[in-house]
């Protein structure tokens, strides 16, 4: 119940009016009339005819995930200065590291300590941590 | 302010109907929790989703199309069954809101099943006779069978608001002949396979209701219901055989793996399997009354040697008396002589016969004036004393005192000031100074003060205590139950009728089959100064011919105990139109056990046992195919919905506060006000010249103390008040929902008000769905915006893109929409 808050939440979020926001956005409002339907079926019915849903949510199968999409193909990076974590960036897995690189720097905390300071080197082990040496 | 009757519910009308307002009434004491104006209004603002037309409307539509209708086997075509179970309900009037958890855990489970391909079986139906219908007739005149069935017409309307995928054509109540007639059939197959039989019992009897109760029905040696001392009677009882399965439903019990351990303990427990001994005491020496009443030959209580049941063998050598129950043969046979001793089991027999309630008195006793020999040394003598903590069911009747390894052998030994010694050494003890004062050691240890025992383990000096026992024939090993064979009989109209006639010349017979179902008739009274069951005192009903023999003979007047009618109800499921049959054999064989059944944990040990005993029979009477014999392979239980309790305290009113309802009874919002009427004194002259309102005035008004429903609080003063008024109401505790406490929640005013979904949404929310959910006006906001959030989102997206909007095929999504279709598919 609590990730059907959560979708509901993304879902309000998401302003867009260009197709690809546009199709999410149903996508989305179709599947949560579908897992919502067994906790509360009216409204969910309700929301599905709106959708343009066939027959009754309530007989309709159950959803599929697309295993592409479901995968958490993101991953959470420490940075480093000076061998000291100061903050995390969450990229996509496998991101280039000239990206990786301008993401870290754009961190709040890191900007802020980084003030003053001269970059001498970014290492980046891909997918794993962000090592930034300055004086 | 207009009069309310008693009993109906507030409504405040919403202070502003724009044209989003869909939803003019509110229930008042929600509405009191949102008091500030603006909030209201936001609220109401949002009100975008019309409950009362979608939800009948959908409700319409999934009955015309019949989706709630389990498939036959050959129509599922290779969908895997689901059975899926809640408990089903006892009709007592109304639904309220802390039964809905229930059904609504059931319904999403099954609503679940169905959508993942599967045939999915969910039926309801109704636990139907029962006492309470009794007690309505007798209180207010009306027929059980009325009051039941108007019972289930309402709670049927009500269950069908909440939207439940429920298979509606397989309902049925326990009380109708259909389903009853094919229970008296099982009862005689079950005595003909040797499971039913007769039995003198002492039960316990409640003198002003009339009849027996269960153990859990005697609170503090009371009647539950009547309040009245129980007393303790032997009556010639039907008995289900439940200990011809006591292996095996004990040991069955390591294969329910999808049980709560809680209740597979619970289970365990009850049935109490122990290993221990039988132990034979020989006599040394007994009063010169027994002596003298004894036969010279044959059996005698002045000679033969007491039997006693022990677990710890290994403890003999710290024994100090044995102790008999009070209805122990012996003990009543000194009683013959002894007024004493008679008394002693005269005052025992007010104490009820439960565990729980033995276990609550204090332990108390009498000497026997009986010694016995230790079946290790003949020159050691014992005492025998009677004690009220012996029970007579529990072995043989008897045990020996080991008062340092047992706490109530302790207390008993103190208060007697009876000697002993301590024989168990904890590990670590030093044997020199370990002493035993107050406080026993029940664990185990290393055994010392014990001749050829000394030294060796608890588990070892069992074996040696037994061995030695067996040698000098004064034992031997045994196991003993704690579970009971079932008494089936009660002494009441509302329940099913035992198929049996009772022949001076043949003795009990069975009633054949053809002549089958025994009906309950009609035209019985119910009188409180009736005493005993209307089917006894009923002028033909019991008289009739024996089958055997054609000579007059009378019906049993007994009926079943209602655990009986629940012990076979979700076999009755499967084919439940099925009218020359319980169930069809392949039916009941392809949907059985049911997968998920859900309930709540106060039938952990009865209902399920029973049912567990039940289906075994079945099995062995040859009506199922159900090697396991296991009815319920998955079991849930589900917590509570509890809400605050509150209550008025006793408090003196004025009007106009109080008012007059059209009865002519004097309330205030709703609760009844105690009236002492005013005296010509009081107003002072001559009643015409007062009008009646000055009268009135002068009155003399009390709030009792009383509880009070949540609907006549406002609590979002604190303290809350009466509605309406400034009295002040005291908060309870948070406790589980019922009728004694008013803190009830009428389920059909909160669906009209809020609409199912919301109720069901709040149920199932917030707290894990084993533990107890508190009702809160919070908690209902909060899933009353879940519901209009979803319903705008929705309406918005539809309004702007229309019905179909948007491509067919997922574009090349980045960013933010990227990340919803994640989100989404990460959700499913
Ligand atoms: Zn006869």
């Amino acid at each position: 119940m609590a990730r059907c808050y959560e979708l509901v939440n993304a879902i309000a979020k998401l302003k867009g009016e260009d197709a690809a926001s546009v199709f999410a956005r149903r996508e989305a409002l179709r599947t949560l009339s579908q897992l919502i339907a067994p906790f509360m079926p009216h409204l969910a019915e309700e929301c599905w005819e709106s959708l343009g849903g066939e027959g009754f949510v309530a007989t309709a199968p159950w959803p599929v995930a697309d295993p592409a999409l479901a995968e958490r193909n993101t991953v959470t990076l420490p940075i480093q200065v000076n061998g000291k974590k100061r903050g995390e960036i969450e990229v996509a897995k496998g991101l280039p590291q000239k990206d990786v690189e301008a993401v870290a720097l754009a961190h709040e905390d890191v900007k802020r300590f980084l003030e003053g300071q001269n970059v001498r080197k970014i290492i980046v082990v891909a997918d794993r941590i962000v090592n930034i040496v300055a004086n | 302010m207009r009069s309310i009757q008693s009993g109906t519910h507030i409504h405040e009308p919403l202070v502003i109907l724009g044209p989003g307002l869909r939803v003019p009434r509110i229930r008042g004491w929600v509405l009191s929790c949102i008091n500030d104006n603006a909030t209201r209004q936001r609220w109401v603002n949002m009100s975008r989703y019309n409950h009362r037309e979608v939800e009948p409307k959908w409700r319409g539509r999934w009955a015309a199309a019949n989706i709630d209708r389990a498939l036959a086997p050959e129509e599922a075509r290779g969908k895997p069954k689901a059975y899926i179970l809640e408990m089903f309900p006892y009709p007592s009037g109304r639904i309220h809101v802390g039964h809905s958890r229930n059904y609504t855990m059931g319904d999403v489970i099954a609503r679940f099943r169905r959508a993942n391909g599967y045939n999915v079986l969910h039926p309801m139906g109704w636990d139907a006779f029962g006492l309470p219908a009794e007690n309505a007739a007798m209180e207010r005149g009306i027929h059980p069978k009325g009051w039941t069935y108007d019972n289930i017409a309402a709670m049927r309307e009500q269950l069908k608001l909440l939207g439940l995928a429920i298979d509606w054509s397989r309902e049925f109540a326990t009380c109708d002949a259909s389903y009853y007639k094919h229970q008296q059939a099982m009862f005689l197959a079950f005595w003909r396979k040797g499971l039913v039989y007769r039995k003198k019992q002492k039960v316990n009897w409640d003198p002003v209701d009339n009849t027996v109760l269960a153990n859990e029905q005697v609170v503090d040696g009371k009647g539950w219901r009547s309040g009245a001392p129980v007393e303790t009677r032997e009556l010639e009882q039907w008995m289900f055989k439940v200990t011809a399965y006591a292996d095996d439903l004990l040991a069955a019990i390591g294969g329910l793996d999808k049980w709560p351990d809680k209740v597979r303990l619970m289970q365990s427990n009850w049935i109490g399997k122990s290993q221990g001994a039988k132990i034979w005491w020989d006599i040394a020496s007994v009063p010169e009354e027994l002596r003298a009443m004894s036969p010279a030959t044959g059996q005698s209580h002045a000679r033969d040697p007491i039997e006693v049941f022990t677990t710890r063998p290994d403890t003999l050598f710290g024994a100090s008396f044995l102790a008999l129950a009070p209805d122990h043969p012996l003990t009543k046979t000194i009683a013959g002589f002894r007024p004493d001793v008679a008394k002693f089991i005269a005052d025992c027999a007010t104490l009820g016969t439960s565990e729980a309630d033995i276990e609550k008195a204090e332990k108390v006793g009498i000497d026997l004036g009986i010694r016995v020999k230790h079946p290790f040394d003949p020159t050691w003598e014992l005492p025998v004393w009677a004690a009220n903590f012996v029970l007579s069911t529990y072995g043989s009747g008897a045990i020996f005192g080991s008062p340092a390894g047992d706490q109530r052998d302790l207390d008993f030994a103190n208060k007697y000031k009876l000697p002993f010694k301590p024989v168990v050494l904890p590990h670590g003890a030093d044997a020199a100074t370990h002493a035993i004062t107050d406080e026993a050691f029940t664990g185990e240890g290393v055994i010392y003060n014990s001749h050829f025992l000394d030294g060796l383990s608890t588990k070892d000096a069992i074996a040696r205590a037994i061995d030695e026992l067996v040698k000098r024939e004064a034992g031997e090993a045994t196991t003993q139950w704690r579970l009971r064979d079932w008494g089936v009989s009660r002494q009441r109209y509302w329940g099913c009728p035992i198929p049996a006639i009772h022949c001076a010349k043949c003795g009990v017979v069975p009633v054949p089959e053809k002549d089958l179902p025994i009906q309950l008739p009609e035209d019985v009274t119910f009188e409180r100064d009736k005493p005993g069951n209307p089917l006894d005192r009923h002028p033909t009903w019991k008289h009739t011919k024996c089958p055997t023999c054609g000579g007059a003979a009378t019906r049993e007047t007994d009926t079943l105990d209602t655990f009986v009618d629940s012990s076979w109800y979700f076999a009755r499921f499967t084919d439940a139109q099925n009218e020359t049959a319980p169930f069809d054999k392949k039916l009941a064989s392809y949907w059985l056990p049911v997968d998920q059944y859900v309930g709540g944990v106060e039938h952990a040990v009865l209902h399920l046992l029973y049912a567990r005993f039940f289906t075994r029979a079945m099995r062995d009477c040859g009506y199922l195919d159900l090697p396991s014999g296991e009815p319920f392979a998955s079991l849930f239980t589900q917590g509570m919905v509890v809400h605050e309790t509150y209550r008025a305290t006793r408090q003196v009113l004025k009007p106009p506060s109080v008012h007059q309802d059209q009865r002519g009874k004097w309330v205030i919002r709703g609760t009844t006000v105690e009236v002492t009427p005013s005296t010509p004194a009081a107003w002072g002259g001559d009643p015409a010249d007062v009008d009646r309102a000055q009268r009135d005035a002068f009155k003399e008004f009390k709030l009792p103390p009383t509880w009070l429903t949540p609907d006549q609080v406002d609590s979002s003063s604190r303290p809350p008040v009466i509605m309406g008024t400034d009295i002040p109401v005291s908060v309870g505790p948070i406790e589980k929902m019922s009728k004694s406490k008013k803190n009830v929640v009428d389920l059909d005013a909160f669906v009209t008000d809020f609409g199912a979904d919301v109720a069901r949404w709040f149920v199932l929310s917030d707290s894990p769905p084993e533990r107890d959910v508190e009702w809160t006006a919070s908690g209902v906001k909060g899933a009353w915006n879940f519901v209009q959030r979803v319903w705008s989102l929705t309406e918005d997206h539809v309004e702007k893109f229309g019905k179909q909007g948007g491509s067919a095929s997922p574009p090349a999504a980045v960013g933010a929409a990227h990340a919803l279709r994640q989100l989404t598919h990460r959700t499913i």
